[in-house]
């Protein structure tokens, strides 16, 4: 018990101390109004509360059920009642300082109720500040056997990929997201495809730093991106992308209803409304996950017939036309876009317009940072027969030469232009 | 495959100099487009000025879209333009520019804020706190404004930089030397046009505006306490429709005894328009501040 606390208790102060010195980076000061005080403190008096509740109810086994699923769904909760954020690529972080990162550690905690293993140790994990920046929701915290030099060795890469993932890429890439407003069906695919490239390297780019940060500190995090466009299908995809997402997914409903409904394929449903839900309480993203729901179930019968090219093609199709819904929480004109899809127009006479003028007016810096970011994609989804690429682990990114190319890239390319904020964060 | 296990040290130590010289030219070289020059010119003349009383504040849209010069023409009060482009860039850098611009002894003479601010269009309101009043980020970032390739490539192609100036007397945007390809004949720019008469904009997202029209209402509380204060909701070109909710919104804000709010009427064409939807050119300029005039008369603020 004691070794358990001091094995999530340390890395918990450090990371106060690293989320200090970050707010303060940010920022410029420590803040009027000590707001990060406020978000150090309030995630960890709720997941006490939570705990407390727990202790009480954790022998009855429908109420701790119960209790599980009400604290996945706090979120939408809190969302379907404006008091949280949706994700819309926008900065996402909750205006309600006492609900800060809420989606992260009441995700965690759910996980570990419904698992019956919810320790106090764990609140350290699931309030710890770093964490709650971008996730990962940390399913597991174990113990890095190597030593320091090691350590820092093997994770600081990871750090220097997250940066360079987040501040050259992702950062410029903010300047994409006044394109929601475009209805015309090319200008909406490519908005789609960019949203996606941009949400991958902010989120990734984030979690990849927070993985090397508790690496160096000898904790070994789940790591939430595992290269997702090296995957070939839809169902590759979505289980490397937001990884830890899928676990709880998996163990909260995906399993359970397996068991209870015995169908596959309705069990796939329930996961995709549930993860619909998290992700914000708006029609698009339920349309969002029916939408998936249903490429999962056909990717699936696909595979089943042994067809390989297919999946490829459905999941190239399929990532941006889901993210048409998945952007746009202004219904009317998400309703506009998708019936442009069946424009005649879209099919003969392609209105360019508005494509064309994107990408024209489209800044130089904001193009040199997607040609960076489309090319490690390309490495990632054409490079999978290279043994580096074929680990999916960022190796390939990992080795010096890549590192250093790297470095020359970024020097040449950093500028304070664009936004840095966790997409996905915060809420 | 590159075996040599130190080129990433290598590189660094090739790369980082060169990076640290880049950062510290780009920072004291920044292109701040005229702003600090704004502000002395603006300082120097309100220090040796005793009788202003009314003042203009908010973004760009008020820089180019309200003269204070036309307002003291037309009434008995002295007005000054304080406004500044991005609304200072954050509250924070404004509210100092403002306090030092008008200090507190003749903060509390000063009876008039005209406040105009695109914020009711924008999603959501714009505060970057990392950067200056001219928009530079702060040195301890260690990030430069434009990176090592934009400054070649801006070197290398003569960029033209863009250059605002005002008026010494009234603080207004001055168009003499400033191009506006929407209206001036010179320099139409067709594309542009097109553009700018096509786009739109929605309403601010009410939560953030709330929070901005709340910080800027303590400030006028604690810095100008004998002031009213007309929020003004600038001329656009193509602005949204404003529903029930987002009219009671604005005035349930503004209710208080020292508060008005004024919806201006759209821009009806590119032709009043300078280089942007929101920006007027000088007859858009006399157009607004007209309306504003009218205004302040009638509700007798004047």
């Amino acid at each position: 018990m004691k070794n358990n606390l001091i094995f999530t208790l340390v890395p918990y102060f450090i990371s106060v101390i690293i989320f200090i010195a970050l707010n303060f980076y940010n920022s410029g000061t420590l803040g009027d109004e000590l707001d990060f005080l406020f978000k150090i403190l309030s995630p960890l008096f709720l997941a006490l509360s939570f705990f407390v509740i727990y202790q009480a109810i954790a022998r009855f086994n429908i109420l701790r059920n119960t209790f599980s699923y009400g604290l996945f769904f706090l979120i939408s909760i809190f969302s379907f009642f404006g008091l949280a954020s949706n994700i819309n690529g926008s900065h996402a972080e909750t205006s309600n300082i006492f609900i800060y990162g809420l989606s992260f550690y009441s995700a965690l905690l759910a996980f570990k109720v419904h698992q019956k293993s919810l320790k106090f140790s764990d609140l350290f994990i699931s309030s710890n500040p770093l964490l709650l920046i971008s996730g990962p929701i940390s399913v597991f915290f174990s113990k890095v056997s190597f030593g320091l030099k090691k350590r820092i060795n093997y994770f600081f890469p990871f750090i220097f990929i997250g940066f360079f993932f987040f501040k050259v890429i992702s950062a410029p890439m903010t300047y994409y997201l006044n394109m929601v407003s475009f209805t015309e069906p090319l200008a909406i695919l490519l908005f789609a495809f960019l949203f996606r490239v941009f949400l991958y390297f902010n989120f990734a780019g984030i979690s990849l730093m927070i993985y090397g940060i508790f690496g160096i500190l000898g904790r070994r995090i789940p790591l939430n991106f595992t290269q997702p466009f090296s995957s070939r299908n839809v169902i590759e995809f979505w289980r490397s992308w937001h990884a830890t997402l899928s676990i709880v997914l998996r163990e909260l409903f995906f399993l359970p209803s397996k068991k209870k409904f015995n169908n596959t394929y309705l069990s796939i449903f329930i996961v995709y409304l549930a993860s619909a839900m998290w992700h914000g309480m708006s029609i698009n993203f339920i349309l969002w996950g029916l939408f998936h729901a249903s490429i999962f179930v056909l990717t699936s019968y696909i595979l089943k017939k042994g067809l390989k090219i297919l999946p490829i093609v459905i999941f190239l199709f399929a990532i941006p036309f889901g993210d048409i819904m998945f952007t746009d929480t202004n219904i009317p004109r998400l309703l506009t876009k998708l019936s442009n899809f069946l424009s005649i127009d879209f099919y003969l006479g392609l209105n360019m317009g508005s494509f064309l003028v994107a990408i024209l007016e489209t800044p130089k810096y904001v193009l040199a940072s997607t040609f960076v970011g489309l090319s490690i994609i390309s490495v990632e989804f054409f490079g999978m027969k290279n043994k580096f690429v074929a680990k999916r682990n960022y190796k390939f990114l990992r080795t010096n030469l890549s590192l250093s190319m790297m470095l020359i890239v970024m020097v040449l390319l950093i500028s304070g232009q664009g936004w840095e904020y966790a997409a996905y964060g915060q809420r | 495959m590159v075996k040599d296990k130190n080129i990433f040290i290598k590189t660094a130590f090739i790369f980082l100099p060169i990076y640290i010289i880049f950062l510290i030219d780009d920072f004291y070289n920044f292109d701040d487009h005229g702003v600090f020059q704004i502000i002395e010119t603006r300082t120097e003349y309100i220090e040796q000025s005793e009788n202003i009383n009314s003042i203009i504040i908010g973004g760009s849209n008020a820089l180019w879209g309200i003269s204070a010069d036309q307002l003291n023409s037309l009434s008995d009060n002295q007005f000054y333009n304080l406004s500044m482009h991005s609304n200072g860039v954050n509250y924070k850098n404004y509210f100092e520019y403002i306090l030092k611009s008008v200090e507190p002894i003749q903060a509390q003479n000063i009876d008039l804020i005209i406040w105009s601010t695109i914020h009711t269009y924008l999603d959501p309101p714009y505060n970057d706190f990392d950067r200056d009043i001219a928009g530079r980020l702060r040195q301890s970032k260690l990030i430069p404004n434009q990176s090592i390739l934009s400054k070649i490539y801006k070197t290398f192609t003569n960029q033209e930089s863009l250059h605002f100036e005002v008026s010494p007397s009234s603080g207004d945007f001055l168009f003499r030397n400033f191009k506006c390809p929407l209206s001036d004949k010179r320099y139409l720019d067709r594309d542009l046009i097109d553009k700018i008469s096509n786009e739109t904009y929605q309403f601010a997202p009410l939560g953030p505006l709330e929070n901005q029209i709340k910080t800027y209402k303590i400030f006028f509380k604690k810095y100008f306490p004998n002031s009213k204060i007309v929020y003004v909701v600038p001329s656009i070109i193509n602005p949204p429709e404003i529903l029930p909710n987002q009219l009671k919104f604005l005035y349930d804000n503004f209710k208080e005894e020292n508060f008005s709010v004024l919806i201006q009427q759209p821009i009806q064409d590119v032709k009043y328009l300078c280089e942007s939807s929101h920006h007027p050119n000088a007859e858009g300029r006399k157009i607004r501040t007209t309306e504003i005039y009218e205004f302040l008369k009638t509700n007798r603020f004047l």
